[in-house]
């Protein structure tokens, strides 16, 4: 784009308030280094690559307040939109964790949570050091206006060794209109720990909102972790997630997003394998209807040799929705004898729907097997066929088909309770947006 | 010595094979003066005795060029080029016209292009199998069979020619698939283009021979810029050979093609290309740079255009051969090898752009990387919304013989059209001990037997080109990888 169409970067309003309400110093300073990224890497437009199918100009063009989280919300956790889970709440509203509707008292043991604001010096250097550097979300603009317009930052330590008796519910629920917010989460799974986290992200009431989150996650030496994500937002809301995961030796990190709501959504992880034996594995589904545009990119870095990695992603985009799908893997000079498999299905159910899918391999190793894969098609008519001629309605049948797809990209989760908690909300979306219209 | 220290051992050995075809002509030339400015383009169009129109054109490209920008997104490094420092017209001096016949072609041209393995005269007598229309930098020296083709209505000539002769097929057609603002290097050409070739097939006429260019770059310091238009008229068929082999130079060499492609109603053309352009040396000094745009229109209904491409040699490789399926029931094939050892890079895919209903395109890439090379596949797919029925499969598989090189693959897929179908695959992997092993038991040597299974990797193209082309990239796949697997 010539220099002189490009717009002033967004959000200028929203970093001034964020630094006055930064009073101690070196929070302060934080927002500042991160607003200096802000505008190194500048606002994505069509011809950041990386944005290229994603155009953030609704989302540059619309008015926010800074929220403020909390109690003082009144807001309530939407029971029908949040994944299912028996299992301990840190709830987060606007961004900032409010302690009244979380069960910060019935977190298993091994599980510490840390509120920033409450940190000791050691987790607060570490915190600073991830807000500040940010090596692995580095020209990543959304990831820095998230650190300059900070809402709160929790760090989730799962001791070594630790198994922890439940799963972990961490629920992040948007309230009050055109309020944005950007909380930030460190998980750190310790050596040969084996937990699960799961993140349900919902709107309460609110219609349009903008939550920017980033993730860090780190899965030591042998440990297990499952991560598992449910972007379920108010339908008028603008979602922006970050992961980043570091995941060393013989680790195994199991991620799955299902992603439903939000009028445009981005769901970015980025995966960085540091040693040998690793199994990193980050399988989602997309369903989509009205105009939504919900997009999934994601990066896998193998940095070291003889680990793997598996991406299935699929999707269902019915109406006049977008879907978008960018996978990339890279295999580095040293990483041999990685094992690497990338798919992405997408299922259109309309004719005014769109699938956009980059799936890229780069690689500078030669003892390696990498594949990937990508279709686009529609619902097999002669499936349809035979559960009609077994007396299964069209409207029945088109769901049952749709269903038993999208359950394969669900049944790649390891946890048996997320899995059913997945599904029964895959199945409140196909209830509600494929029935009556035939075709 | 295990498989894969031999190979590391091998690709060494292979850098001290010299260009096979690194020699230099010594013929007076005629060139305009370096740089790039409009009297450059005013000179090489008055130079081609163009009309008004055609001088218009070139201008008009000229100027559009002089507000873009060089491409950056390829995965390909190069230095910037300076094009103030290129010679934009060089032809070999002649006497009188131009040759009536092959005696008055300057014998010095006649022997190069018999040390490339392909005299005239000898290929003049093998019995009307292929014309050739060489083109020797940037004029074409030598058009031969082309009595015969006139006879049935086959225009078959240098595209100066069709300008001057066939004004209005060249006005039709001349930038209605590439047109003069399409990309930095398309858009050069328009302006500067010297030669290439030209093709009309008329109305249900299946071309008796297959027709065939042979490009040459000669001067130092000359870009080439041909630009090639092939017209299949309602019915026709046409199968076009084109290969590429320059000297060894150090100074790189630009050479920036287009090559446009009209296919109407149930026309067919497939075009193929083995292009073993000089790669540079084994630290990536010299060689040629080879931005091209080929991009094939299938306006007709049931019409198809089938991209066959080789590609072993060039420094950089920048290509996309395309398809645009307008007419219903199109078909689109791409059917590419492309092989990088040392330094070399290549970026190279094609387009299938859906637009008609029931389109087709297969689109099978086979990627080989040694030596230090980067090899990447980039492609794009796109049904738009009328293409019903649309339908589309793509395999692009890589193979990696050494751990200094990169394979990569960067399809775009954009779908909006619910009842298109569209397959993506892609592989990577390098020769395994195992196959390796399983050959040499049965008594073949380590060379053979990575011939055989490189062949075998790339088979599903080869099997694609004409006859007399596939010996020729049979032999070539095997100099380029020569020892460099073990």
């Amino acid at each position: 784009m010539p220099d002189g169409l490009v717009k002033a970067i967004p959000f200028e309003d929203l970093i001034a308030a964020a630094r006055a309400r930064s009073q101690d110093g070196w929070r302060a300073d934080l927002n500042d280094q991160a607003k200096a990224r802000y505008h190194v890497a500048g606002w994505p437009h069509a011809r950041t690559e990386s944005w290229k199918y994603t155009n953030l100009n609704a989302l540059a063009g619309s008015d926010f307040t800074l929220a403020e989280g909390g109690a003082a919300t009144g807001a309530a956790v939407p029971e029908d939109a949040i994944l299912a889970i028996d299992a301990p709440r840190i709830v987060l509203v606007n961004g900032v964790l409010d302690p009244a509707l979380s069960n910060l008292d019935a977190l298993p043991g091994g599980v510490v949570l840390t509120r920033l604001a409450e940190a000791g010096e050691s987790d607060r250097a570490v915190m600073a050091s991830l807000l500040s550097e940010e090596s692995s979300t580095d020209g990543l603009p959304l990831a820095a206006l998230n650190a300059a317009t900070l809402s709160d930052a929790l760090i989730l330590d799962i001791a070594t060794g630790a198994v922890p008796e439940t799963a972990v519910h961490v629920i992040s629920v948007g309230a009050g209109e055109n309020k944005a917010f950007a909380p930030r989460l460190l998980i750190r799974a310790g050596e040969d720990s084996f937990a699960d986290v799961i993140e349900s992200h919902v709107g309460g009431g609110a219609e349009v909102y903008f939550s920017n989150s980033v993730t860090q996650v780190t899965v030591a030496k042998g440990a297990r972790l499952g991560h598992y994500r449910l972007q379920n937002e108010a339908l008028g809301a603008f979602h922006v997630a970050l992961t980043t995961a570091e995941v060393a030796e013989g680790a195994v990190y199991d991620n799955f997003v299902l992603s439903l709501g939000a009028r445009l959504a981005r769901n970015e992880i980025r995966g960085e394998i540091t040693g040998a034996r690793v199994e990193y594995r980050i399988n989602g589904a997309y369903m989509a209807s009205g105009t939504r545009h919900l997009d999934n990119t994601t990066f896998i870095d193998h940095a070291a040799a003889g680990s793997r990695s598996r991406e299935v992603y699929k999707g269902v985009l019915a109406d006049a929705s977008r879907g978008v799908f960018q996978g990339k893997i890279l295999v580095r000079q040293d990483a041999q004898q990685t094992d690497g498999y990338q798919m992405n299905r997408a299922m259109l159910m309309s004719d005014r729907a769109e699938i956009d899918s980059k799936p890229e391999l780069e690689i500078y190793a030669d003892d390696v097997r990498c594949s990937h894969g990508a279709t686009v098609g529609e619902l097999e008519e002669d499936h349809l066929f035979y559960l009609q001629a077994r007396g299964i309605d069209r409207d029945t049948a088109r769901r049952l088909l749709v269903s038993a797809y999208i359950d394969e990209a669900i049944d790649e989760i390891h946890s048996e309770p997320v899995r059913e908690a997945m599904k029964q909300r895959a199945g409140d979306w196909l209830a509600q947006n494929l029935s009556g219209d035939g075709a | 010595m295990s498989a894969t220290a031999e190979t590391v051992d091998q690709v060494k050995d292979l850098t001290a094979d010299k260009y096979k075809y690194g020699f230099s002509t010594e013929i007076e030339m005629e060139f305009a003066p370096k740089g790039l400015n409009e009297d450059i383009v005013r000179f090489i169009s008055a130079k081609k005795e163009e009309p008004e129109w055609m001088l218009e054109w070139r201008l008009k490209a000229f100027r559009h060029w002089q507000t873009m920008e060089a491409p950056n997104w390829a995965k390909v490094g190069y230095p910037e080029i300076d094009y103030q420092d290129i010679y934009y017209y060089a032809a070999p001096k002649q006497a009188g016209d131009g040759p009536k016949s092959l005696d008055e072609v300057d014998p010095e041209l006649l022997k190069t292009y018999e040390k490339l393995g392909i005299p005239l005269k000898e290929q003049e007598l093998l019995a009307g199998v292929v014309a050739v229309d060489a083109v020797f930098d940037s004029v074409s020296v030598a058009t031969t069979y082309k009595a015969k083709l006139t006879e049935m209505g086959v225009i078959f000539c240098s595209i100066s020619e069709a300008v001057r002769e066939y004004p209005e097929l060249v006005k039709k057609y001349l930038g209605s698939v590439v047109p003069y603002s399409d990309n930095y290097f398309a858009t050069l050409n328009c302006a500067v283009f010297t030669d290439g070739s030209f093709v009309y097939v008329p109305k249900g006429l299946r071309c008796p021979m297959e027709l065939s260019t042979y490009f040459r770059i000669n001067a130092e310091n000359t870009g080439q810029f041909e630009r090639t238009l092939i017209i299949a008229d309602e019915g026709a068929y046409v199968s076009y050979l084109e290969g590429c082999t320059a000297p060894q130079r150090d100074e790189n060499q630009l050479h920036a093609a287009v090559v446009e492609l009209v296919t109407l109603d149930n026309a067919e053309i497939k075009y193929s290309t083995v292009q073993n352009w000089y790669p540079g040396d084994e630290n990536g000094k010299g060689g040629i740079y080879n931005f091209v745009t080929k991009r094939g229109a299938c306006r007709g209904a049931n019409s198809k255009i089938s991209w066959t491409q080789v590609e072993t040699g060039s420094a950089i490789t920048w290509k996309y051969p395309s398809c645009i399926l307008q007419g219903d029931n199109s078909v689109g094939e791409f059917y590419s090898v492309a092989i990088t050892n040392n330094a070399q890079q290549a970026d190279t895919g094609t387009k299938m752009i859906h637009l008609g209903k029931n389109t087709r395109s297969t689109i099978i890439s086979k990627g080989i990387s040694a030596g230090k090379a980067d090899n990447t596949y980039r492609g794009l797919v796109k049904v738009m919304p009328k293409a019903e029925g649309a339908r589309n499969f793509t395999q692009c598989d890589s193979l990696l013989i050494g751990d200094r090189c990169g394979a990569h693959t960067v399809p775009y897929i954009e779908s909006r059209n619910p009842s298109a179908r569209v397959e993506h695959e892609a592989t990577t992997s390098k020769i395994s001990d195992d196959q390796l092993f399983y050959c040499m038991q049965r008594g073949l040597s380590a060379e053979d037997a990575v011939g055989v299974i490189v062949n075998g990797f790339c088979k599903e193209v080869m099997k694609n080109l004409p006859m007399e082309f596939a010996v020729e990239a049979q032999k070539l796949i095997g100099i380029s990888l020569e020892g460099s697997v073990g």
